[in-house]
């Protein structure tokens, strides 16, 4: 039974290669990838590794490893789209961009370097291998695509009741032991799954650098962290509403993006490169696959990357979806459409967790009416008609009254002499 | 005893620079981007098909040229700078265009091609550096197109004041003669300055201009382009919304630093020509000026917080000192920010606000507010 299905998987994956080989319908490509190895973001309160020699650079930042991972991950795309990505730079053929965050910004960098070493023209200088290329990025509190940080008010209300539902509060109440006893060894504040993760963060990071972990955090590290670890990384995207705020705005980008693809030139609404870059987390990571209902608990690893490819042939547009954690990028299925996914049945399965950005920013906000100009003038008109309404109102109902008034002092006397 | 005196004098002089050097705490390089292809061309341009890069894209030589200025920086700076590359202490920011963002990158492996255990790969001496941008509508630091009502009307105002009117009759000998030659109408200095870059450009890749680009047409185009530049900035408001922003922002970190405040020492922008002209002209350093690629204004704190400020005119020029004429003998933080207090705004924001009858006159409030009335 197992030889047989290695052989099956051997064949599917063979199948697989072949497919993507094929690249003469592959049309558009976009992958999402988590930057690469990186010191820790802080260490915890009692951290015995919390002083910055133990660790290459500043805290949170991209370290050479990481730099090599991302520079390797660049040479696998080189290799994978030889057919499809022209060696010489265009800024015609890919656009590149990042959470504007120091290290998604340098793995990106150190990314096109493994993509992109110049080669003939492109070679402007002997001595380095290497060329510039721009990579694009917003402040995050503006960012609703990517980095997913800019303010709704909303999502932030539908976050709050999560966590404050039966289920989140019964995983509490069955961690409560669990947190306690982090609480009391970290001497940082453990009370939900959030901040559980970013101590078993800080820890996987010190057992990846061979330090050795104390004892209290040998006992609880890996294991009894891992459900919740993975746990925390659905939250975000628990609920298809959740989602929807959350990375909507990356769906709609991504969904626009391939339409305009499967166009032709004239019809086309903007010029498209064919390859998109998006450089960003872990919990990008999580929340796009979890949204896409292909998500298995984990903690996306360094460099795990999302690639969506558009294929398209003469009778139809097709899309498949991988995922690459490791050597290989294994294809995912989403809500059961498998490989070579029809593109019309893809964009029906996204269509309600996409989300345009004005209509994100209009219910983001649609509890709070007076932060623009036109607000204010919608609610003066509204307050304008309103105050006519009364007035009329009021004016109708007291020359009703008055009539009343006066049918009452005629009329009921002469029912009582009826 | 010639050899001893020029010793003496030589020693002096490297005593000297490393004492300024060692009392710098802080500084800001403001610089333009490389050589890039042309954004235009005219229709009689015997190059209209010349294959470049792409429109106003950073070109090979552009690109050395900045990864040089990186170099030369490195050689005025390199006890601030240290040996290895500190995210922590370096903040480099640029305007939105490919162009900039590009330079950046190229300045930053000039600075800090890495060193020892910084080194990722023996092969590729290079490492990356975070390059922060605003989107092109936001930035009132670098591009400086954020929208700005009260200036643009301002703008509008100096376009059809009699300083421009006079440009236009001084040089409608010049105007008629691009347009004979052009192809095209040429009838204000803006349209001058945009085929002066074009040209300009087509000259420093040895392509042989037409016979009606001679040295004397190029000198006055220059010139004229420079005023072009200039009237961005020509009244104080003017300045005040544009470089004085830029120079609030610097004053504001040097102030952060000489409080003991963590601010990254040393700061990098990059940026446009007219970016330069603005934040000079601020300065009351210049009247016109075009700037040369990779052209960089350097502004320097030191411990005693004086505040110096260096001009390099191109990429491979050398620093010099200028002179504050408001502001010297020494020119400290504080005697800076009062003497440039009419440049410096308080509120960008607030400040480019055309006051409420102006607002109702504009343009879709003016149409609502009919509609309600």
């Amino acid at each position: 039974m197992n030889l047989f299905c290695s052989i099956e998987i051997a064949i599917l994956f063979g199948f697989f290669t072949f497919c993507s080989a094929l690249n003469d319908t592959l049309d558009a490509v976009v992958v999402v990838f988590r930057h690469g190895d990186r010191t820790p973001v802080r260490p915890y309160n009692n951290d015995p590794y919390k002083n910055k020699s133990y660790w290459p650079a500043d805290w949170g930042m991209l370290t050479n490893t990481g730099k090599q991972q991302h520079f390797k991950l660049g040479q696998y795309f080189r290799q994978r789209y030889s057919n499809f990505l022209p060696q010489e730079y265009s800024g015609k053929d890919i656009f590149v961009r990042s959470t504007n965050v120091d290290r998604t910004l340098m793995s990106a960098e150190s990314n096109l370097a493994g993509l992109y070493p110049p080669v003939s023209k492109d070679i402007w200088n002997n001595n380095i291998l290497w060329q510039p290329i721009p990579i694009h990025t917003i402040p995050e509190n503006m960012d609703a695509v990517l980095a997913a940080k800019k303010p709704c008010k909303k999502y932030d209300y539908l976050y709050e009741r999560l966590l404050k539902s039966d289920f989140i509060r019964n995983i509490n109440h069955m961690n409560h032991d669990l947190y306690a006893y982090l609480t009391r060894y970290s001497g940082d504040s453990i009370q939900d799954l959030t901040h559980l993760e970013y101590l078993y963060n800080t820890l996987s990071i010190e057992a990846l650098y061979n330090y050795t972990l104390p004892d209290w955090a040998q006992k609880v590290y890996p294991k009894k962290m891992l459900f919740s670890v993975g746990l925390s990384f659905t939250l975000a995207t628990y609920t298809p509403d959740l989602a929807r705020f959350k990375i909507g705005p990356f769906f709609n980008e991504l969904v626009n993006y391939f339409i305009n693809r499967t166009k032709t030139n004239q019809e086309s609404e903007y010029y498209a490169p064919k390859f998109l870059m998006f450089s960003a987390h872990d919990t990008t990571i999580a929340n796009l696959l979890n949204a896409m209902g292909a998500f298995e608990p984990h903690s996306p690893p360094y460099t795990s990357t999302i690639i969506f490819e558009l294929h398209k042939s003469a009778e139809q547009a097709y899309v498949n979806v991988f995922y690459k954690n490791t050597t290989e990028a294994r294809p995912i299925t989403i809500r059961a459409c498998t490989f070579n996914c029809n593109f019309d049945k893809f964009l029906e399965i996204l269509k309600p967790i996409t989300v345009s950005l004005d209509m994100w920013e209009s219910e983001c906000n649609s509890l709070w009416l007076l932060n623009n100009y036109w607000n204010v003038y919608l609610l003066l008109v509204i307050l304008f008609v309103a105050v006519i309404c009364i007035i009329t109102l009021s004016l109708l109902i007291k020359s009703r009254a008055k009539r009343s008034e006066v049918n009452l002092y005629t009329q009921l006397p002469n029912e009582e002499y009826a | 005893m010639k050899i001893i005196y020029f010793k003496v004098f030589f020693a002096l002089c490297l005593v000297n620079i490393a004492q300024t050097n060692e009392t710098l705490k802080q500084i800001h390089i403001l610089f333009r981007h490389g050589e890039r292809s042309p954004s235009s061309s005219y229709p009689n341009d015997p190059y209209k098909d010349y294959k470049w890069p792409g429109l106003g894209y950073l070109t090979n030589k552009g690109k050395y040229q900045m990864y040089n200025l990186g170099i030369y920086l490195r050689s005025l700076y390199n006890n601030l700078l240290g040996p290895y590359y500190w995210p922590s202490i370096v903040n480099f920011t640029s305007s939105y265009a490919d162009r900039c963002l590009m330079s950046a990158q190229l300045v930053a492996s000039g600075l800090f091609p890495p060193k020892d255990y910084q080194i990722w790969n023996p092969d590729l001496l290079w490492q990356p550096i975070p390059i922060h941008y605003l989107p092109r509508t936001q930035d009132n630091l670098i591009a400086m197109k954020t929208k700005c009502p009260k200036y643009d009307k301002e703008f509008v105002d100096v376009h059809n004041s009699t300083k421009v009117q006079n440009y236009n009759t001084e040089y409608t000998n010049i105007y008629q003669y691009l347009t004979e030659n052009t192809g095209m109408t040429v009838n204000d200095i803006e349209t001058v300055e945009s085929l002066y870059n074009t040209l300009e450009i087509q000259q420093l890749n040895n392509l042989t201009l037409p016979q009606w680009v001679n040295s004397s047409i190029m000198s006055q185009m220059k010139i004229i382009g420079a005023q072009n530049l200039a009237i961005y900035s020509e009244t104080e408001y003017m300045k005040r919304m544009k470089g004085g922003f830029f120079i609030k922002t610097v004053t504001d970190l040097m102030q952060k630093a000489l409080n003991g405040s963590n601010t990254p020492s040393i700061n990098l922008y990059s940026g446009h020509d007219l970016t330069l002209v603005h934040v000079m002209r601020a300065l009351n350093l210049i009247d016109t000026i075009k700037p040369e690629f990779g052209a960089s204004l350097v502004i320097e704190l030191h411990n005693n917080s004086e505040i110096k400020i260096l001009y390099i005119n191109k990429w491979n020029g050398n620093s010099e000192e200028q002179t504050l004429e408001e502001c010297n003998n020494p020119c400290t933080l504080e005697k800076f920010i009062k003497a440039f207090k009419a440049v410096i705004p308080l509120n960008w924001e607030e400040e480019c606000q055309l006051n409420i009858s102006e607002t109702l006159l504009n343009g879709e409030h003016l149409c609502f507010l009919r509609l309600i009335l």
